[in-house]
């Protein structure tokens, strides 16, 4: 018997389109990988189609099942539709950042992402630059960001360190209530900034004279 | 909402977000809550992460199991690895009301997770390294 069981559901969209729901249930290891992929090759090949892959019931993947579900994304969007399961890609970027420059000097980098392992060596580089101008003032817009880990912590840090070792200083604005808590439990409270972007930027800019 | 998934993972960097993502997506789809899937998402990069990348010194293909446990309203993540012997509660708290000046970059990680969990246990047998962290799914975030 295998150990994954595969259920494939098929209904109509009211737009018009397809979508296929797979639960899985079981263990998701190498054989179960192969019964997956052959399951679902009528599917890829049909109409571009919405597929929604159900892991509620699954017991257990191993590393050729985490694997797999990269390679399902792929596949569905190589014959054009869409596959429903959170970013498990490769090619996810991680995170990224804008940044501009208002009035008075002060840059505003707004983060898109969490600054977990992937999101924070996405980054890390470039903010980091930013902190070693010429007294630089910068402002982090967390309020894009769901979570930090303890190397989003250390990048915060050496960013508030660099900068305020060029004669600038770094504020963190608008964290969610987690990422706050993990702020707080870091010891970083006091440089969450208070107040809306213009007004925290006009006070952060240096005065003339 | 109750109920378990097993990952296992070789000892690689680049195996760890999917496995986070794959394990947030299961306890989403369980119902738990948003703080709780974060939780969750935080303590398999920390430990993982932190197991990869010092808990081995040879270039053989390792694996680390990461289970995630849903009983009684609450969450267990326990984290297993044949790794060199490490108990992160070993670790001395960090000073984070040191001066910005003075703060050491790193070791956080624990800390994090100390000050988040209700309870984490380690344990060391037949050669690997167990860790279990508990959180209870709070009353007023569930669905």
């Amino acid at each position: 018997m295998n150990p994954l069981s595969i259920s494939i559901r098929k209904k109509n969209t009211p737009a018009g389109t397809i979508e296929t729901t797979v639960l899985l249930s079981g263990i998701l290891d190498h054989g179960g990988t192969i019964h997956l992929i052959e399951e679902l090759q009528p599917v890829f090949q049909s109409e571009p189609a919405h597929l929604v892959l159900d892991i509620t019931a699954l017991r257990h993947v191993n590393a050729d099942g985490i694997r797999v579900f990269s390679k399902i994304v792929a596949l569905q969007e190589q014959h054009g539709g869409e596959c429903h399961l959170i970013n498990l890609s490769s090619r996810a970027e991680g995170a990224r950042f804008e940044a501009r420059e208002l009035e008075g000097g002060v840059k505003i980098l707004q983060l898109a992402g969490n600054l977990d392992l992937r999101g924070t060596q996405a980054v890390e580089q470039n903010v980091l630059k930013l902190c070693e101008g010429y007294r630089p003032q910068l402002l982090l817009d967390l309020s894009a960001t769901d979570m930090v880990v303890s190397l989003g912590i250390r990048l915060l840090l050496q960013a508030i360190k660099t900068a305020s070792a060029h004669g600038g200083r770094v504020l963190l604005l608008n964290p969610s209530p987690a990422v706050s808590t993990a702020l707080e439990f870091s010891g970083l409270a006091q440089f969450i900034a208070r107040g809306k972007e213009s007004e925290v930027a006009s006070g952060m800019a240096p005065k003339a004279g | 909402m109750d109920g378990a998934l097993s990952l296992r993972i070789k000892n690689l960097l680049e195996e760890i977000p999917p496995a986070t993502e794959l394990a947030a997506q299961w306890l989403v789809s369980r119902g738990v809550p948003q703080e709780e899937t974060l939780f969750a998402r935080l303590a398999i990069d920390e430990i993982v992460s932190n197991c990869v990348k010092y808990g081995y010194d040879d270039s053989s293909e390792h694996h680390i199991e990461i289970e995630l446990a849903l009983a009684d309203g609450r969450l267990m993540i326990a984290i297993t690895d044949d790794g060199h012997f490490f108990n992160p509660l070993d670790h001395p708290e960090p000073d984070t009301s040191l001066p910005i000046e003075e703060r050491p970059i790193g070791g956080l990680g624990i800390h994090l997770l100390r000050k988040m969990a209700d309870h984490i246990e380690y344990e060391r047998t037949f050669k690997r390294n167990r860790l279990r962290i508990h959180k209870t799914i709070t009353a007023s975030s569930s669905p």
